[in-house]
């Protein structure tokens, strides 16, 4: 028997970088008991991207165009792709592909999954709204997430958490010398993702640990804030910032250092926030603890005392306190960032793969044969 | 450079002294012609000599109200009507809109090939619908959107818009803060307060997300080897009017209130609003900002330039303004206990606080008038540029 197809609707996929992407990329990967196809935005380097994926991927417009004229063209174009590839369920990566998803599951009678990550919900409500109450299913990023889209309207019947999955490295290694290092991997678009509290943290810190050095990876538009906010702490010999780098470097620098730290915190008015944090999954299957903040999808991706410490993430000495903790008590953390290991294999992508599969099963069964 | 700036309303506050100071600072490098309504910000211009234009303006409150709200649509109306032609008379290069209103007067005015709008956007913003829906038009409408801080430039994250939002933090004109020329000995002696008393002081409007009553509270939670500090809450309920969001006169008896039941009456003076701000802060030793969401928080600029610490919540443009340790303390808000007990060492320790005062000195200094000009008129050049090539 063939495979059921799958068409998989994502704005957001690799080689951009971001968290929904890289969900959406692994996805794709791991949906091994059906056929995917892939519809997503042109972006550059996207040509050698997919030759090399694996699984078939279709571009319509590009990301570097302005961004709803971009979804609206991938909206009407997943008309065409699906006609074209009878998919026997569809699976929306955003909910600003949704109005087309919605069209299609009414024209060609296929079940619709819709997943949802948190932002949407502040950003597109009344979009988010209608992409959660029309699809058979919706799967959220995380328990907080899920009461969102409930929130939103969604049947809770039909709000399936599925966390993020993660590509395990084969080995990781607690021993590790060098300087007390923190690291943080996070962009420099969004604010709330706390560099700035950091940096308010860093001192205090110091004062306990005063060969702590911070390693910082991301780049974006405010890097000259937190240049600035280095520099008026006088922290310019304790801290790295790198920029934007590949994934191997960013690799070595969470398996060199001994806490991760993203005080990721809601945004400045409403909810939304981070929909679960897969970067402190990467952190976690290369054996090191984190620190997050204490809302949102960060309680799901870090079990506090086992695999990290939450606290309230506008709280510097909060913060501080947290990685204070971890960087003089080596043992401790070498325990938790086993702890994280094991937290981060139940989240490997074979097992998110299977339980996303189930859902698609299970709405599959649910509408009957059409 | 021919630039018209847009204030909707002519009350003096935060946004229209920042745009003196903004004027002052730029000098001959912009020819600017300022569009208010009649009142105090266009005396004070005239004052100075500043060209301007009387526009309709606005009150529209973020709230509806039968009323207030078709009134407000009206005026909306009428003054962007009234920039239209303003900004195509006065041959503008460029609207700056100082205030998130202002910018939705010009962004609604402008007409097809007009001059680039850029919205100076200085408030937090209440959460909902119409807030975020006016926040989302300025995003992707705007051609440069300029945040008085890194919090309110929080509001735009993620949001699609057509430039990345500056951070450019307010400018204080800091000529009437000059410590060596100020007496707060006279002010201490006006309200008796013994050689040796401690002062501690809040000065901003009575209003619940000042943070007032957790400043008292702070002040009651003090162990007596502290000593008896005195706390001086300088300000007034203002805004107190219909369409006010929070009622600030029953704050105020709340706040009265409190010190009775706390026991700290003798110990905290009301002494409402000053017009000797600058001399209040030299007769005060440390000073609490409390606040819950200040945007920015001109008044640790002006108490770091007098060479008082400050202690201040870590949310908002305050953590951005003031090191913790360095000019003064950064403290999460509404945790009086807490404040309490970092406060019984800085109290204890006067040359620790003379040396946070003197640090704050130098970092207060960043925030004159020039190098707020500097960085907006890289913002003007970055958004005239492409345009002339």
């Amino acid at each position: 028997m063939a495979k059921p197809r799958v068409l998989l609707v994502t704005p957001d996929f690799p080689p951009d970088v971001g968290g929904i992407q890289e969900l959406m990329g692994g996805l794709a990967q791991a949906l091994s008991g059906v056929e995917v196809r892939v519809l997503s935005l042109g972006q550059a380097g996207a040509a050698a991207f997919d030759r090399d994926f694996g699984v078939e991927v279709r571009r319509s417009a590009s990301v570097s165009m302005d961004r709803r004229l971009a979804v609206l063209r991938l909206n009407a174009r997943s008309l065409a792709e699906a006609a074209a590839f009878r998919p026997d369920a569809i699976l929306c990566g955003h909910v600003v592909a949704g109005i087309g998803a919605l069209a299609l599951r009414r024209l060609l009678r296929v079940p619709l999954v819709q997943y949802v990550h948190a932002d949407e919900f502040r950003i597109r409500p009344s979009l988010a709204g209608r992409a959660v109450r029309g699809a058979d299913a919706t799967i959220a990023v995380s328990r907080y997430t899920r009461e969102m889209a409930i929130e939103a309207g969604a049947d809770p019947a039909r709000v399936r958490v599925i966390p993020p999955g993660i590509d395990l490295p084969a080995s990781f290694d607690l021993r590790r010398p060098g300087p007390p290092t923190v690291v943080t991997v996070a962009t420099m678009r969004f604010r709330r993702k706390g560099h700035d509290v950091v940096v308010r943290a860093l001192p205090l810190v110091r004062a306990r640990v005063p060969s702590v050095r911070w390693v910082v990876i991301g780049d974006g538009v405010f890097r000259e804030a937190v240049e600035n906010a280095v520099a008026a702490y006088s922290l310019q010999d304790a801290v790295e910032l790198r920029g934007r780098v590949g994934d191997e470097e960013r690799d070595r620098a969470l398996s060199a250092a001994h806490a991760f730290c993203m005080p990721s915190r809601l945004p400045a008015r409403g909810t939304g926030g981070e929909g679960f944090g897969i970067v402190y999954l990467e952190a976690a299957a290369r054996g090191l603890p984190s620190v997050g903040g204490d809302v949102a999808g960060v309680r799901d991706a870090i079990v506090d005392g086992r695999t990290g410490l939450l606290v309230d993430p506008t709280d510097h000495i909060a913060v501080a306190g947290a990685l204070s903790e971890l960087l003089l008590d080596r043992d401790r953390s070498a325990r938790m960032g086993e702890e994280a290991r094991r937290f981060a294999e139940e989240h490997a992508w074979p097992r998110i793969g299977a339980a996303v599969e189930g859902v698609l099963e299970e709405v599959r069964r649910g509408r009957g044969p059409a | 450079m021919r630039v018209l700036y847009v204030n909707q309303t002519s009350q003096m506050s935060g946004a229209e002294r920042s745009l003196l100071a903004l004027l002052a600072g730029l000098g001959d490098a912009v020819a600017p012609l300022v569009a208010c309504p009649p009142g105090e910000l266009s005396a004070a211009l005239d004052e100075r000599g500043v060209p301007r234009a009387v526009i309709a303006g606005t009150r529209a409150s973020f709230k509806a109200h039968p009323v207030q709200t078709p009134r407000s649509l009206f005026d909306i109306g009428r003054s962007a009507v009234q920039l239209r032609r303003l900004a195509a008379h006065d041959r503008a290069e460029l609207v700056h809109a100082n205030t998130t209103r202002a910018a939705l007067l010009a962004l609604l005015g402008r007409r097809r090939g007009g001059p680039p709008v850029l919205a100076h956007i200085r408030d937090w913003a209440p959460d909902g619908r119409f807030p975020r829906a006016v926040h989302s038009f300025i995003a992707r409408r705007a051609d440069a959107v300029v945040a008085n801080s890194a919090y309110v430039a929080e509001i735009f994250d993620g949001m699609p818009s057509r430039a990345p939002v500056r951070v450019i933090h307010n400018p204080v004109e800091l000529g009437a803060f000059d410590p060596a020329a100020l007496d707060g000995a006279a002010v201490r002696r006006e309200l008796g307060l013994a050689e040796d008393a401690l002062a501690l002081a809040v000065v901003a409007q009575l209003t619940p997300w000042k943070g007032q009553d957790d400043a008292i509270r702070a002040l009651a939670e003090l162990p007596s080897e502290a000593g008896s500090p005195v706390l001086l809450v300088v300000g007034s309920a203002k805004f107190a009017g219909a369409g006010t969001r929070l009622d600030n006169e029953a704050y105020e008896r709340d706040l009265h209130r409190l010190v009775v039941e706390l026991g700290v009456a003798d110990r905290v003076r009301f002494l409402g609003e000053r017009t000797d701000v600058p001399d209040v802060l030299a007769a005060t030793d440390l000073l609490l900002l409390p606040s819950w969401r200040e945007a920015f928080g001109r008044i640790a600029v002006e108490g770091m330039a007098v060479g008082v610490p400050v202690v201040s919540t870590n949310v908002g443009g305050p953590a951005e303004i003031i090191r913790d340790g360095v000019d003064g303390l950064l403290l999460p808000p509404r945790r009086p206990e807490l404040w309490a007990e970092r406060i019984v060492p800085l109290l204890a320790d006067h040359r620790r606080r003379l040396r946070m005062g003197e640090s704050g000195r130098e970092r207060a200094a960043g925030f004159s008038p020039r190098a707020h000009a500097e960085a907006m008129l890289d913002a003007y050049r970055a958004l005239l540029e492409p345009r002339a090539r």
